[in-house]
């Protein structure tokens, strides 16, 4: 296993934001944490990237306890992680932008073959290379931020929300980056969306969180006609009245 | 139209804002000395050390997005180590008889006492810093400001080292245009290799956002205390330059009037670009220059009340923070001139 939680219980403070909540995930794997708002999908990948300490359990990265590690450490260890809501750095051009993803690596020849791979995936930031980052779209923004996790060269790469505010073509975009990259280079990935019916698409394993707590695990395989996910993710029987009319 | 493509050019054109700004200070320097104003040299010393001080400044500010308040403390500790190595053989040990007898029976010279005076500022800092440094934005700014308030208290109480609140006379005045000019360019040329390094361009993330710049590996704390200590280092010799431009030292001229006249000078030109803290130096300083012979009564009939000069800048400051919050400069760089790079023609579009 690469990369393994095994029962982490995280509080805010003295709230309790997940309980007894194991996630794991093999090499090679694309592994979705689905659920609603303020389930705890983003707690688990911000334990998982050292910004958050869990009260109790052990995050386990190839074989070594990380958790209590800072985030930097973490990103050095080879998690790298694209945090909620397109991070660029505005100021910088995109080139810099990418450069920053290298900081944490010392072997230049590879880092020049990344960059190039890198600019080849996305030609987009290769046309606006000397473009402030702050101009670029918000797709072009999340391809960005992409490439800069790709170029600290990662085991395993944690995406917080790829959608979030993306026209629905854009995201369609963004995904068949994730699986090409999956399917080109091996990236392990680990992805937190809010849409199931994305995650049924595009992963191989499914997790659903709720209240803090895991709700259901499962191959994606399994799980295509929707009804269990749906039952896990929103926590009632299809049929039972509900208010407002939730669709899903 | 020159096509930047050969290496010689692209050389050029990754240091062109070095050229600029060393050339366009040579020239300054060359006029006023052939000029023989005396009161307008005396500017332009004060000028060039206070290059040295705020492109230090840009390489802490422009570079982490944090405001130092603190940076004159080190402007101050470098002037007095400098003054323990330089100043008045014959009269040290009756203004600073605490000083160990090393100090007390031998002199530095000029250089050497300037580049260990600013040592002593960068292992100050690198003391001082590891605690303040991970703090972030208005937190780490009033650190540095109770900083400097904590260095000045000391150096005004520490007597037998820094003659407390009376003055040390008698330093010799070896700052002379062309020495403060070689340093401000070693400033100059330090801010920019610094800023152009990975270490800068790592800060700079830091400075637009700090938690996608630490998941993407960089260590905020240790690059912010990385630019703190070198910055310091300039700062420390650049009190050195002060104290033998002067000629004396006391503890009074390090305090808020050096540090908002210096911040001024950055926030003018522009906080995020090395061609932006020259520029805020350069015209600000002219402009005191100004004032000050208008408040002497240079124009008959036209006397300004003393201490209009400082009304003005404040004046001026208020405007650039309303109106060009960028700076004059709009925290560009010198562009290149010539065609070949998209972004540098699109600048100067924006510039004009």
């Amino acid at each position: 296993m690469l990369l393994s939680v095994e029962n982490i219980t995280v509080h805010y403070s003295r709230l309790p934001a997940l309980r007894n909540v194991s996630v794991e995930v093999d090499e090679g794997e694309i592994v979705c944490i689905v659920g609603p708002n303020g389930a705890g999908k983003s707690t688990t990948l911000l334990s998982i990237s050292g910004v958050l300490n869990p009260t109790s359990g052990e995050i386990i990265f190839d074989g070594q306890k990380i958790n209590g590690m800072n985030p930097e450490t973490v990103a050095r260890a080879g998690i790298s992680q694209v945090p909620e809501g397109r991070h660029v750095f505005t100021t910088l051009n995109v080139e810099e932008n990418l450069r920053i993803g290298t900081t944490i690596r010392n072997d230049r020849a590879e880092i020049e073959k990344d960059f190039k791979r890198v600019l080849e995936t996305f030609p987009v930031l290769a046309e606006r290379r000397k473009q402030s980052a702050g101009k670029l779209s918000g797709g072009e923004q999340q391809m960005l931020v992409i490439g800069r996790a790709l170029l600290t060269n990662p085991r395993i790469m944690t995406i917080d929300e790829p959608s979030l505010g993306l026209a629905p073509n854009l995201v369609d975009r963004v995904y068949e980056t994730l699986t090409e990259l999956r399917r080109d280079r091996g990236l392990t990935l680990l992805i937190v969306e809010q849409s199931s019916e994305r995650a049924l698409k595009s992963a191989d394993r499914l997790y659903v969180l709720r209240s803090g707590e895991m709700q259901l695990e499962g191959n994606t395989a399994d799980l295509q006609d929707g009804e269990k996910v749906r039952q896990a993710y929103f926590g009632f029987e299809e049929g039972t009245p509900q208010e407002g009319g939730v669709t899903f | 139209m020159i096509e930047a493509n050969t290496p010689l050019l692209r050389l050029l054109r990754t240091y062109w804002p070095l050229v600029m700004l060393s050339l366009g200070l040579l020239i300054i320097v060359a006029i006023v000395d052939s000029s023989g104003d005396v009161i307008l040299a005396q500017t332009l010393i004060e000028g060039l050390v206070r290059i040295v001080i705020v492109a230090a400044l840009y390489l802490f500010i422009g570079n982490s997005g944090i405001i130092s308040f603190g940076h004159i403390g080190f402007v101050m500790i470098g002037a007095y180590a400098t003054a323990w190595q330089t100043c008045c053989p014959y009269t040290r040990e009756m203004f600073m008889p605490g000083l160990p007898v090393y100090l007390l029976n031998n002199s530095h010279h000029f250089v050497l006492a300037i580049f260990l005076g600013g040592l002593l500022a960068a292992v100050v800092a690198l003391i001082s810093g590891y605690a303040i440094m991970r703090l972030s934005g208005i937190a780490a700014s009033i650190g540095t400001f109770a900083l400097m308030m904590v260095f000045y208290s000391i150096y005004l109480r520490w007597s037998t080292w820094t003659s407390g609140a009376s003055s040390v006379i008698g330093l010799p005045t070896t700052t002379t245009p062309w020495v403060g000019y070689a340093y401000a360019v070693v400033a100059i040329v330090g801010a920019f290799l610094y800023s152009r390094s990975k270490w800068g361009l790592a800060l700079r993330s830091s400075r637009d956002d700090e938690v996608a710049a630490k998941a993407a590996g960089v260590n905020v704390f240790g690059q912010r205390l990385l630019a703190f200590v070198v910055s310091a280092f300039f700062c420390g010799m650049a009190g050195g330059l002060f104290g033998h431009f002067l000629g004396m030292l006391t503890v009074d001229s390090f305090g808020l009037g050096m540090t908002f006249i210096t911040l001024s000078m950055l926030v003018l030109g522009g906080m995020q670009s090395l061609t932006g803290a020259v520029v805020g130096v350069v015209v600000l300083s002219f402009l005191i220059d100004i004032l000050r012979r208008l408040e002497n009564g240079m124009v008959s009939g036209l006397n300004l009340p003393t201490s209009s000069a400082e009304v003005f800048v404040g004046i001026v400051i208020i405007l650039i923070l309303m109106f060009r919050q960028s700076g004059i400069t709009g925290n560009q760089e010198v562009y290149w001139p010539f065609k070949g790079d998209v972004s540098a023609s699109s600048a100067m579009k924006r510039q004009s």
